[in-house]
């Protein structure tokens, strides 16, 4: 069977399952199955092996830790202090619910690597709450699900931790390289609440006192711990990504059922449980995207693409804005972990040909997966919002769109000025800092 | 038979719960003889915990299929009939039940094979994590079997 074969095959057999709306986890397994049949060299057993392979690594137990610690966050009380700092800060500037609901995602981004965990709690807190002070519904469900990608490119990250873990790529630098993007998305989505609050004539609350400022901040404290435990543990050499993670669980756990008091057996007996279940979905749906990204290298399908892209003599400028394009598609239909695995894995050598280095590489891709989750059809943090209020995706697009729109000036300016974006990654390595 | 499918699903929820919960103890016990002298190095720290994850996901993956919790696309509009939603309802779960059944085949005769292998720190045998998979496997069918009685129960009662 010829590579160009086996690649309509698999992408074939994979769009049909995905139309019928067969789970992604699913449907990219079920895509492997006609090679490996067909195949005298291969058989089915390739499927558990490769899944196996791809779920027995210490780095990917950072995934279920990140969303543990989010979520003892959400349900001990910490997001609620969050929240009162976070309005002594911005409460006052026009449209002070919904710039609370962005300063919001980016506190939470420095605890949380999760986006999902981000949309969830964020919608909870604030979609109803923003309508019923006047916010129309769908720019409420919009800066939600906006404001929450922040959590996947803001240290510390999931998707930072598995591109690392795909590419051996130094996590600390990734981390790095995620700062700049994090806080300019974050200011851009601020300046677009600014003007819809502007034409729309949203509420703004009173300034908060010093003194209301002082009292929050000292409450505030402890929970803005936490990401100094998990980035700063890790930058510094302490703890590996998933030790990081583990003990920003122990921190959280301490402040929900010690200092708090917010968070009972119960109460964590359904955390775990939410924790447990929602992990497996994402990382069951990567072992599956292993066996179908091992199938495309096993049949050379990445190289065809490499000679095919070659012919075009691409330099790191041309080649950034092809990355972008191709995750900001991909993103569209695929979740991001699955997306790493496939479409970066067939990226990469034509990326080291190009001159484009590791990690402009790498914060290049994240940014633009994380646009794909709040892009239809399948945009995660986007489907999630809706679900919270029971509203349907297509009434949010025009919203998402106009938000959208000059974010993606923030991410033409990480392919165009690489070496701004890569100042502070060139200020550590993966032992720590230079 | 119901009964038996929602204690097993019950026991799963528990299972699972206690999983997350012990994949702190190895990761930690790591950091902590590492920074004081309370505990030696245990080198099967970091072989429990990759344990404990693979199988949290097997497990994990076969909630989420009584849960309808595996992520879908939605690139077709939704059936307007009932019958027509039940249908296209019951075309997936078969489709996937056509894979499970496969998947339970492979990977049974996999961990089977595996039966003499062992670890490598703890030489305990590669059979106890390879065997998740036909354990999620059993579960993916159980559950979708659960519901394809359902579904084509209904399909049967909403008859045109």
């Amino acid at each position: 069977m010829t590579a160009g074969f086996v690649a309509a095959l698999m992408f074939g057999v994979l769009f049909v399952a995905l139309v019928v709306r067969i789970p992604v986890a699913f449907a990219l397994a079920i895509a492997c199955v006609p090679p490996l049949v067909l195949d005298p060299r291969l058989d089915l057993t390739v499927i558990v092996s490769t899944m196996f392979t791809a779920f027995n690594s210490f780095l990917l137990l950072a995934v279920p830790f990140f969303l543990l610690a989010a979520n003892l966050m959400n349900t001990g009380g910490i997001t609620d202090r969050l929240f009162n700092w976070t309005r002594s800060m911005v409460g006052h500037l026009p449209g002070s619910l919904a710039q609370i609901n962005v300063v919001l995602s980016v506190l939470f981004a420095g605890v949380s690597g999760s986006s999902t965990a981000d949309a969830a709690s964020q919608a909870k807190l604030f979609i109803n709450a923003q309508v019923k002070e006047g916010y129309d519904m769908s720019f409420s469900i919009a800066i939600t699900a906006v404001s929450a990608i922040l959590a996947v490119i803001i240290p510390p990250s999931i998707l930072m931790i598995v591109w690392g873990g795909v590419f051996n790529t130094s996590i600390n630098q990734l981390y790095m390289a995620g700062v700049l993007p994090g806080l300019l998305l974050g200011g851009v989505q601020m300046l677009i609440v600014y003007a819809y609050a502007k034409l729309r004539h949203y509420p703004t609350y009173e300034r908060a006192t010093f003194r209301e400022f002082l009292r929050t901040t000292a409450i505030a404290i402890p929970a803005m711990m936490t990401p100094g435990i998990i980035v700063g543990g890790k930058l510094l050499g302490w703890f590996t990504a998933t030790e990081s993670g583990a003990m920003a669980v122990l921190y959280a756990l301490f402040l929900a059922m010690v200092a708090y008091r917010e968070v009972g057996w119960k109460e964590l007996k359904h955390v775990l449980f939410e924790t447990g279940t929602f992990s497996a979905i994402s990382l069951f749906c990567l072992g599956t995207a292993s066996v179908f990204g091992w199938l495309l290298a096993y049949y050379k399908i990445p190289q065809a693409l490499v000679g095919f892209i070659a012919a075009y003599n691409l330099g790191p400028v041309a080649m950034g804005l092809v990355i972008a394009g191709v995750f900001l598609a991909v993103g569209c239909f695929l979740d991001a972990i699955p997306a790493i695995i496939i479409v970066g894995t067939v990226l990469e050598p034509m990326v080291k040909t190009s001159g484009i280095e590791p990690v402009h590489f790498g914060i290049i891709s994240i940014v633009a997966l994380a646009f794909g989750l709040i892009t239809p059809p399948y945009g995660l943090c986007l489907l999630v919002s809706c679900a919270a209020v029971n509203v349907k995706v297509v009434n949010v697009l025009r919203d998402i769109t106009i938000m959208l729109a000059p974010m993606l000036l923030v991410l033409l300016a990480i392919v165009l000025l690489p070496d701004v974006f890569l100042y502070l990654p060139r200020l550590v390595t993966e032992s720590g800092f230079k | 038979m119901r009964k038996f499918i929602a204690f097993y699903f019950k026991a799963l929820c528990a299972v699972i719960t206690a999983v997350v919960g012990a994949l702190l103890l190895p990761v930690t016990l790591q950091v902590v003889s590492r920074y004081t002298d309370l505990i030696p190095t245990w080198m099967w720290t970091e072989e429990a915990a990759r344990f404990l994850l693979v199988w949290m996901i097997m497990l994990g993956a076969t909630i989420a299929v009584r849960l309808r919790g595996h992520f879908d696309i939605d690139l077709l509009p939704e059936p307007k009939t009932r019958r027509g939603r039940i249908f296209a309802r019951l075309a997936v779960d078969l489709a996937v039940a056509a894979f499970g059944l496969a998947f339970l085949w492979i990977s049974a005769i996999y961990a089977f094979d595996a039966r003499t292998e062992v670890s490598e720190i703890t030489e305990m045998s590669m059979a106890l994590m390879y065997v998740a998979f036909p354990v999620s496997a059993a579960g993916w069918l159980l559950f979708l079997g659960e519901q394809i009685v359902d579904d084509l129960r209904e399909f049967a009662r909403s008859a045109p």
